[in-house]
């Protein structure tokens, strides 16, 4: 090695830099003789074009979505980050295990934002495999096209053998600049929600279920002062497959009879999407990046930063729609598997969109108990598929809005997995009733967390020591998110030990569903997947519902733990989860 | 006005001190709301009215300044600002301390407190009271409630046709001869808005309206020889910047 400074040296000084707020640093060229890729990025304001129609947007290497990183796992890379905007930047590794200064947060692990002009050069080990993303970490700067994807080739040959690879990065683009929709959000409760009940759907209602039962549902509402067609805060989108609007149509070509492997990325800013493949089954391998035992379904619900892979096996010569549309169903992001460039499918036909239930907002009354019982469509949206739903976070139907934080011991219970029922079967698909109804067509099969186990048997796990309660808190009308009831730099953080194994248990307690993301470490996601937890950076945690992970504090830094609906986290919906080192405990 | 907000921003900027952190969770905001701003027929002769508030702060701390007025016949029948420290006090509801100045019949200053938020079936509430600087402890009481009647029958996703009913009722506890104010219920206005809501930038209404003096003001304005009610239909435009 002829490099002057240890790859730990020249870390270490990176980090030095980053705490001393110098963010340039210029080892030389030397220092890079064994880093196995270098790569250049710059950050810059730019026009992009989404089917036909030219918008602001700020991007990373000049396109949106930014450059495939396309790494290996054990090599190390160094990429060079230069900002031409404006204002400070950073670029986080979503997913990725590494050293918290590397994580591009600004303001944790003594990270500092890159400022105008400057360069900062990342630097790390890549120790993991899998579909991973990268976007920017600063307020206003994601939604506006910071994104891009990760691909890591595993340091082992696979056992998942496929003759194609394709990323399929979602997002939604949106022509107002990010800092106006924030704006809008914060003046006026539902501002972008277009499709709050009206008069007429009362009536409707009048008809369908009659005056009494219509009644007790609007007086239900009205006392909560809550509105059960809240699924999205924000619309206007075009929603994009890497890039390309529906219009667009992004094409993956396949010769028939090949295996096709699709890496969903879910870069949206505020969309969850439920994706089909109409005619095609797709087997999941893989979630949040890392491999999971095959499940065959027909559909999926992917939360923002969520990844999931899948394998489809085409064999007639004909093409197929990739559709996935978000769930407050005001358009869709569309592209097309096919065996020529020009060909299309069929666009499947819209699906409705659901209203929420008394379910959603963790008041159907006995929880899961009651999972065969009446009340049709109502108590089952409640512990169907998606979230973990360990069954509402509060069985007690008086609780009001406001629920109790009292640690109900049964909650991280992880019935979840169990004999759930599919709820396409039970409801009506015109009229879908429950955040978890997808509008699953009858006979096909939407994949639930339930059914993600990891690929690695764990069967001597430790428990945890304890249980970190992290209530999912917000305030609507104000446009005010939080964790406790604090918003980020209101709270104090989560502290725990290097080594120690914790449970944390998201209770959310809005009507919104929340898809948190801790960096720097995964998540075995309580699923009741027994000794196969699935390792996850994000977990979907639906309305009204509890959903428990664990996790072994293996890595020391100051991580960002917030929800990934990126207005959410700017409003306050973020804290910071501290792994203190395990010698400075002892020694104190 | 602008001074003004420009001195409660300053005044503010204190409570926007954060971290240098990547998240602007307790950046300032600033909205103004146009409420009302119509012109029509009554039975008192034409009628102008308007209804303004503007708000600047944090999540925590705010400073609302808001202005109401009405013109009948080119006659000034009402104009006052008031200028509130708002904060929140739960989910529902915000507190207001402030003042209030009246600019008809004689300018007079008022210490103000009270609340607004949304009350369970989302009536919005403003609840106020005063006191006047010659000592005389006033309330008001505004409620209304935005009903969305329908979407466009073009699109699901349209502009939106929403009836609002409200009343505003003001009470005294003494009586203010400048003023012609007696004690006990003074006035009341109650109304009827029709609004299309093409984006809630350009939201234009129709508005019907009755509005009354009440109890002993009343006669006392009946016994000069004044009208004591006026009924009023008026086009207007509500805003949003």
């Amino acid at each position: 090695m002829t490099s002057p400074l240890s790859r730990r040296d020249s870390l270490k000084l990176v980090a030095a830099a980053g705490m001393a707020g110098v963010v340039t640093v210029y080892p030389g060229r030397q220092s890079f003789a064994n880093a196995h890729r270098v790569q250049d990025l710059a950050v810059e304001a730019t026009r992009i074009t989404v089917d036909g129609t030219q918008t602001n947007a700020l991007t990373i290497g000049g396109t949106v979505p930014g450059p495939l990183l396309h790494w290996r796992e054990g090599e190390e890379v160094v990429i060079r980050v230069t900002n031409r905007l404006s204002e400070p930047t950073s670029i986080h590794w979503h997913g990725l295990l590494l050293a918290g200064v590397m994580d591009g947060a600004p303001g944790f692990n003594g990270y500092e934002a890159i400022q105008p002009g400057q360069t900062y050069t990342y630097r790390f080990q890549i120790r993991q495999a899998g579909t991973y993303w990268y976007h920017s970490h600063s307020a206003a700067q994601e939604q506006a096209g910071m994104y891009g994807a990760i691909v890591i080739e595993p340091a082992r040959p696979e056992p998942v053998r496929v003759t194609r690879d394709y990323v399929v990065l979602l997002s939604d683009h949106s022509p107002e600049a990010p800092n106006a929709i924030f704006r809008n959000l914060r003046n006026r409760e539902g501002y972008y929600n277009r499709g709050q009940r009206t008069f007429v759907d009362f009536m409707r209602d009048v008809r369908r279920n009659g005056w009494g039962a219509t009644m007790a549902d609007r007086k239900a509402w009205g006392e909560m002062r809550m509105d059960p067609t809240d699924l999205a805060d924000v619309t206007g989108y075009s929603f994009l497959v890497n890039g390309r609007g529906p219009q667009d149509n992004k094409t993956f070509l396949f010769t028939p009879g090949e295996r096709v492997r699709l890496r969903f990325i879910n870069a949206s800013a505020m969309s969850i999407y439920d994706v089909a493949i109409p005619d095609l089954r797709m087997t999941v391998i893989s979630a949040d990046g890392l491999p999971v035992m095959p499940v065959p379904v027909d559909e999926f619900r992917i939360g923002v930063g969520e990844t999931y892979d899948v394998v489809v096996n085409p064999t007639e010569a004909r093409a197929f729609t990739i559709m996935s549309e978000p769930l407050d169903r005001s358009g869709y992001a569309r592209a097309t598997l096919a065996p020529r460039e020009g060909m299309e499918a069929p666009i499947p036909p819209r699906r409705p969109r659901t209203v929420l239930t008394m379910a959603d907002m963790g008041m159907a009354h006995g929880g899961m108990a009651m999972g065969g019982s009446g009340m049709a469509g109502m108590d089952h949206s409640g512990m169907a598929m998606g979230g973990v739903g360990t069954g509402p976070a509060a069985a007690n139907p008086h609780a009001g809005h406001a629920m109790p934080g009292a640690p109900a011991p049964a909650a991280a219970d992880p019935h979840a997995g169990h004999a759930m029922p599919s709820t396409s079967a039970m409801a009506d698909p015109n009229n879908p009733l429950g955040w978890e109804q997808a509008g699953t067509p009858a006979g096909k099969r939407a994949l639930r967390y339930a059914d993600l186990r990891s690929t690695r048997a764990r069967p001597n796990a430790p428990q945890p020591s304890r249980d970190i309660i992290l209530r999912l808190t917000g305030q609507m009308g104000r446009y005010s998110w939080s964790l406790n009831d604090r918003r980020f730099g209101m709270e104090e953080g989560i502290r725990v030990r290097e080594g120690d194994r914790v449970r944390i248990r998201f209770m959310n307690e809005t009507m919104m569903a929340h898809p948190m993301h801790l960096h720097g470490m995964f998540m075995e996601m309580e699923n009741g997947a027994g000794d196969r937890l699935p390792y996850k950076h994000v977990v979907l945690v639906r309305p009204g519902a509890e959903a428990s992970v664990l996790l072994t504090a293996d890595e020391v830094g100051d991580w960002p733990l917030h929800c990934h609906l990126l207005y959410h986290m700017e409003a306050g919906m973020m804290t910071r989860f501290i792994v203190e080192p395990a010698r400075v405990a002892s020694a104190g | 006005m602008r001074t003004l907000l420009l001195a409660a921003a300053a005044g503010l900027s204190f409570a926007a001190v954060t971290p240098a952190l990547a998240h602007n969770h307790n950046a300032i905001n600033s909205v103004v709301r146009l409420n009302n701003f119509d012109y029509g027929g009554s039975s008192q002769g034409d009628r102008l009215s308007w209804d303004l508030d503007a708000l600047i702060g944090t999540y925590d701390h705010r400073l609302l300044f808001r202005t109401e007025g009405e013109q009948i016949r080119g006659q000034t029948e009402k104009a006052e600002i008031q200028l509130f420290y708002n904060r929140p006090i739960s989910e529902f509801w915000d507190v207001n301390v402030g003042w209030r100045r009246d600019f008809f019949r004689t300018n007079r200053n008022y210490g103000a407190v009270g609340f607004r938020g949304i009350a369970p079936y989302f009536v919005e509430v403003e609840a106020t009271a005063y006191v006047s600087e010659e000592g005389v402890l006033s309330g008001r009481l505004e409620l209304s409630a935005d009903l969305l009647v329908a979407r466009s029958i073009f699109n699901d996703n349209g502009p939106g046709l929403y009836l609002k009913p409200a009343i505003e009722l003001n009470a005294s506890a003494g009586s203010d001869r400048e003023l012609e104010i007696r004690r006990g219920l003074t006035d009341m206005d109650l109304s009827l808005q029709l609004r299309y809501e093409f984006t809630p930038q350009i939201a234009p209404y129709v508005q019907v309206g009755w509005e009354r003096q009440l109890g002993e003001t009343a006669n006392v304005a009946r016994a000069s020889g004044e009208r004591i009610s006026n009924s009023y239909a008026v086009i207007g435009i509500r805003s949003l910047f």
